[in-house]
Order: structure tokens, then C-alpha cells, then sequence
């Protein structure tokens, strides 16, 4: 079975690094990283992933204007995104705002289990 | 011929000083004698001498009175005085003190001597139809022989005390009318004598210098007490304000925080996700290590989370719910954590409907159990009350926007939560709304859960109160407001 392709757009690398070994380890999945709003976007047109981990605040582009941009774009704009913020309680499922309209909020605090329990999640409710 | 003559001189002068060696025995003893209340009557046939006996006498009077003036300090003592010195120089049955206020144009009844019944503090009101009136109206003195006898005064409203003869001098200070004092009904049957009235007008006189000087001082004393509790109340005031301000820079401050220690957190939740991935089981040592750094970056986690539930303004669902289901499934959330509590429900049946956030007031309630519990490490007993109360005066939060403010007489349902624990002691008392504060043991509490229990009940522009007493428990008083689809 093919890996599937995340895609996790953090300005923290060190965060970035982690979360790929552990999400990696499983051996269901396949990780890129970009540290920043553009480099993203760029690499989400490039690898069209199954589903992009994305920081909400990041200096720069942030990521509701990274979100705001990949739905604007044909080929990506069905790809499932999870917003990693600091500023939630733990997993839960976006407001219908029109910033995370659809999407999960996730806690950067979440343990390996639970992050990759949402990101499985996910990708099934957008298959 | 010339020496009987000369005899005759002499013996008149012996006579004549002989006289007033005697009158100026009489006249030294004549002021005592008065104000033991004998009579003063001075001759009527006034001779140099004895016009000279009686000045003497009046000086000697008025010199005592006006030391008794100057020792009597409150408004009524002066009035007093200056009744008794009337009441005792002259022979009168009556003496009668009214004040006049020119504001509310009325005359006050402070002092009287020899009325029937005691009216005094009595407040008359003044026409002009009365004799006080006119004499405050006219400014001077008015001395009336027989009041039967005075055609005009027929006209006016007979005052009680003012029967047949009486001097009515006003009390006139630096052009201002203070006051009348009436002087009435000799005991004698003579009319009143001009030095009589002389005296009374001295009396008046003097009297208003001191009733004014009075009046200043007590005026003074009063303003001081209105400015002291005026002091008080700001001082208040800007104590919460300041409080308010505090927890409002705090709020901002523990978003921002929130947001920059949630990152490294995140960063050492994920490596320690990864160490136990790589780390074999057997591994004990490490295995135990990384095991306390999880659960201190987890309740590092819990501090960040209660802090944005501190700053976070959220916006609240309020629907009318019924505060007893809110209260019962609180106490269900705890369940567990009260074992050795007992818990007294005083839940007053029917209550009306509140307009709050149910799941915002179920998180205040199970903070507030929770701090209950941790009172009461022994156990205890946790009395859990709710209420309908009129208000029936407010004491207004200082973060409330006008018009969020409870009125007086408003019907409001009061929660009431009180254990049986340790108590706060006066001092932490004040600290006890602070973000931080908190007299639990490292790592029991973040001393954010009174903090956002207060910010969620200002948001529903409700009041919470703490009354406690260090060793005898603490009550927390929760004021919220009746929906109004309750048709109050």
C-alpha cells in the first residue's frame, strides 16, 4: 500500500523534524516539510499530498491565508488540512468560521497517538 | 449756724456712702444672687449710683456668660447657654430658642425653659403671620408689655409660649438672622426694663457670634466625616480598579504567553512521542525519566490551557436553563472527588429560569466544588444553596458598562456554595480573584480557577462574592440574573 503523502507547514523546525519522525515511524505515512507560508504552498502544488498539518500562526503568510490560498487552487484545493495551533484545548472541530471552515484544530500539545489518530481521520472523511 | 450746716453736710455724705458701700456689697453679690434664680429686679428710680451698680452687675454677668459661651462646643450646648443665662439673670416664667433656617425658611424649637411640655427639636413653620416671623422679618428686637394690649399682633398666629410680656431679640450675626430668642412673662408685675432689655440684647448678640462659630465647627466636623467616607470610597474604587486593570493586562499578556510556551511545549511532547518509540521496554531508567518529563510538560499543557480559558473571550450561548439541573450536573462531574463530603442541598423548589451559558456556569460550579474539596482534605460537609432574592441595594462591580448594573428592588437567583473547610484568611481574601494566586500545594492547582470563574460570571454581568473565615469554611455568593422569558 502507498504511502500517504503529508505535508507539514510550520515556521518551528524543530517541531516540524519531530513530528515527521514520529508520524514517519508508523510506516503508513510519507512527510515533507516547509517552514514557511509560501515554501508550503509552493511544495503542496509540487507533491500534491493527502493531507497538510498546518501552524495557524506563523509570521509572514499565515495559515489562514496559506488555507485561503490552496482552496483557491484546482488541483489542491480538496486536500484535507489539520490546523496545528497553540491556541485550542486539544482536538477539536473548527467553528464555522470562514478562516477553518470544515477543517480540525489540533493542539500542538497533542501526544504521537492522538495526532495520528486525527490525521487517519482526516483523510478517510475526505476519501 | 455754719458748723450745723456743715454737720448736716457730713452726716448726708456718710449717709451717702454708707448707701453704697452697701449697694456695692448688695450689687457683688447681685450675679450669683441672679442666677440662683432670686430676684433681680434693679430699682426703678435709677440714681448715678446705682445705674453705675447695675452696669457693674451686667458686665460681671455678661463676662460669665461669655465664658460660659466660649466653653460649650456643640450648636446645642451654645443654645443652652445662651436659654439658661436669659432664664437666669432675669426674672421671666419662659425662655424660648428658635433657629431659622433661611434656605427651608423654618424655625426650629432648640432650646426652651419653663414650657409645660418639652417640644423641643420640634420644627415649626414660618409665616410671616407669626411673631418669630415678624421679628426675623424686621430684625429687631420687639418688647411687648401685655401681648392682649397690641392690636397688630392680634393679627398674628399665637405662638404658645408667648403669652403676656416677653422680649423677642433675633440673633443676628454679620447681617445674617440665625435665630429668635424669646425672653417671656415677668414674674414681677412690672413691665420690662430697658436694662433688662439691654441684657437680652447683649445676650442675643453674643449668642450668634458663637451659635454661628458653632454651627461653622460642627459644619466643619460633618464635612470632614462626608470627606472621610468619600476618601473611602474612592480609595475603594481604585483599589478595584486597579484590580480590574490587572486581571485585564493579565489576560492579554497570558494569550500571548499561552501561544509562545505552547510551541516548546509541543516540541518536547513530540520528542518525548518519539523516545518512547525508539526506547525498548526494558529500558526502566529511561523509560521512568521520560515518563516525568511527559507529565510535567503535560501539566506545563494544563496551565496554558487554563490560562487562554482565562484571556479567551469568548462569546457566551446563553439560553434560559434551570439553575438546580446546572447545579446537579456539576455535582455529578465530581462525583468522584467527594467521598467523605456530605452534601446539604438547599435548592428552592420552582426557581425561575437564568439566561446564562450552561456549560461556561457547569465549569464555574465544578471549580468552585473542586476548591471545596481541596478545603476540606479530611472531609466535611459542602452546603450547595440557590434562591430568589430581591435586591435591596447593590453593591456594583467596577468592570460592569452602565446599564449592566443590578437595580435595587430587582429579583436576581442567588447561588450559594459553602464548605465546612480551612477558610481564607483576611489577607489572602483580597488576593483571592488574583490570576496565580492560590494557597494549594505545587503542581494542586494554576490559581486560575477563581479568576475565570469571575470573568465567566462578569460576562453574564452577574456578581460573585467570597466570605470566609480562616478555620471556619468559606462561602462563595453567586448573583445571575432571571430570564427575562420568565415574565418577571
Amino acid at each position: 500500500m502507498d504511502k500517504k503523502r503529508i505535508l507539514i507547514i510550520d515556521d518551528e523546525e524543530g517541531f516540524c523534524n519531530l513530528v515527521k519522525k514520529n508520524i514517519e515511524k508508523s510506516g503508513e505515512f510519507e512527510v515533507q516539510i516547509a517552514t514557511s507560508g509560501e515554501d508550503g504552498i509552493k511544495l503542496a502544488r509540487e507533491i500534491k499530498p493527502d493531507l497538510i498539518l498546518l501552524d495557524l500562526i506563523m509570521p509572514g503568510m499565515d495559515g489562514a491565508d496559506v488555507a485561503t490560498q490552496l482552496k483557491s487552487e484546482k488541483d489542491i484545493k480538496d486536500t484535507p488540512i489539520v490546523f496545528l495551533t497553540a491556541i485550542v484545548r486539544e482536538e477539536e472541530d473548527s467553528p464555522q468560521t470562514s478562516l477553518t471552515r470544515g477543517y480540525s484544530l489540533l493542539a500542538k500539545t497533542v501526544t504521537v497517538g492522538e495526532l495520528i489518530a486525527c490525521i487517519k481521520k482526516n483523510i478517510k472523511k475526505c476519501a | 449756724m455754719a458748723i450745723i450746716i456743715l454737720i448736716i453736710i457730713f452726716t448726708l455724705i456718710g449717709l451717702v456712702i454708707g448707701y453704697s458701700i452697701s449697694a456695692r456689697r448688695q450689687q457683688n453679690k447681685l450675679v450669683p444672687q441672679k442666677l440662683q434664680q432670686q430676684d433681680p429686679t434693679p430699682p426703678q428710680n435709677h440714681t448715678y449710683l446705682e445705674d453705675k451698680i447695675w452696669y457693674e452687675a451686667e458686665l460681671n454677668f455678661l463676662f460669665k456668660f461669655n465664658e460660659k459661651l466660649f466653653s460649650a462646643f456643640s450648636f446645642q450646648a451654645v443654645a443652652q447657654c445662651i436659654a439658661e443665662a436669659a432664664h437666669n439673670f432675669l426674672p421671666i416664667e419662659r425662655t424660648v430658642l428658635l433657629t431659622w433656617d433661611k434656605n427651608s425658611e423654618k424655625l426650629t424649637l432648640v432650646c426652651s425653659i419653663g414650657l409645660e411640655h418639652d417640644c423641643n427639636q420640634e420644627s415649626l413653620v414660618l409665616g410671616k403671620d407669626s411673631i418669630s416671623g415678624f421679628v426675623i422679618h424686621s430684625r429687631e428686637a420687639l418688647v411687648v408689655s401685655d401681648l392682649a394690649q397690641e392690636p397688630y399682633f392680634k393679627k398674628l398666629k399665637k405662638e404658645e409660649y408667648l403669652q403676656k410680656a416677653f422680649i423677642s431679640a433675633p440673633l443676628i450675626f454679620k447681617n445674617e438672622v440665625l435665630g429668635v430668642l424669646h425672653v417671656c412673662d415677668k414674674k414681677t408685675a412690672e413691665p420690662f426694663t430697658k436694662r433688662e432689655v439691654s441684657v437680652v440684647m447683649n445676650i442675643a448678640r453674643m449668642g450668634a457670634i458663637t451659635m454661628q462659630n458653632a454651627w461653622l465647627h460642627e459644619q466643619t466636623a460633618k464635612r470632614a466625616v462626608e470627606l472621610k467616607m468619600a476618601y473611602d470610597e474612592l480609595k475603594e474604587m481604585q483599589d478595584k480598579l486597579i484590580q480590574s486593570e490587572k486581571l485585564k493586562a493579565i489576560g492579554q499578556l497570558a494569550s500571548g504567553v499561552a501561544h509562545e510556551m505552547r510551541n516548546p511545549i509541543g516540541i518536547i511532547m513530540q520528542g518525548v512521542g518519539y523516545l518512547e518509540q525508539i526506547i525498548p521496554p526494558e529500558a526502566k531508567e529511561p523509560r521512568e525519566t521520560l515518563s516525568i518529563i511527559k507529565e510535567s510538560a503535560q501539566r506545563a499543557d494544563r496551565i496554558v490551557i487554563s490560562l487562554l480559558d482565562f484571556s479567551k473571550a469568548t462569546k457566551l450561548e446563553l439560553h434560559p436553563e434551570n439553575i438546580s439541573s446546572i447545579l446537579e450536573s456539576s455535582l455529578i462531574m465530581v462525583k468522584t472527588e467527594l467521598k467523605n463530603i456530605e452534601v446539604i442541598r438547599e435548592i428552592q423548589e420552582n426557581l425561575p429560569k437564568v439566561l446564562v451559558d450552561k456549560n461556561k456556569l457547569t465549569q464555574v460550579f465544578i471549580n468552585l466544588f473542586m476548591n471545596a474539596v481541596h478545603a476540606m482534605p479530611e472531609g466535611g460537609k459542602i452546603a450547595i444553596r440557590s434562591f430568589v432574592k430581591q435586591l435591596e441595594e447593590v453593591n456594583n462591580s467596577i468592570d460592569e458598562r452602565p446599564g449592566d448594573s443590578f437595580a435595587a428592588g430587582e429579583k436576581v437567583v442567588v447561588v450559594e456554595v459553602e464548605d465546612s473547610g480551612t477558610g481564607i484568611s483576611e489577607e489572602n481574601l483580597k488576593k483571592i480573584f488574583d490570576p496565580f494566586f492560590t494557597t494549594k500545594g505545587p503542581g494542586k492547582g494554576t490559581g486560575l480557577g477563581l479568576s475565570i470563574s469571575r470573568n465567566i460570571i462578569i460576562m453574564h454581568k452577574g456578581l460573585i462574592e467570597v466570605k470566609s473565615q480562616a478555620g471556619k469554611g468559606t462561602r462563595i455568593i453567586i448573583t445571575l440574573r432571571i430570564s427575562k422569558e420568565e415574565g418577571e
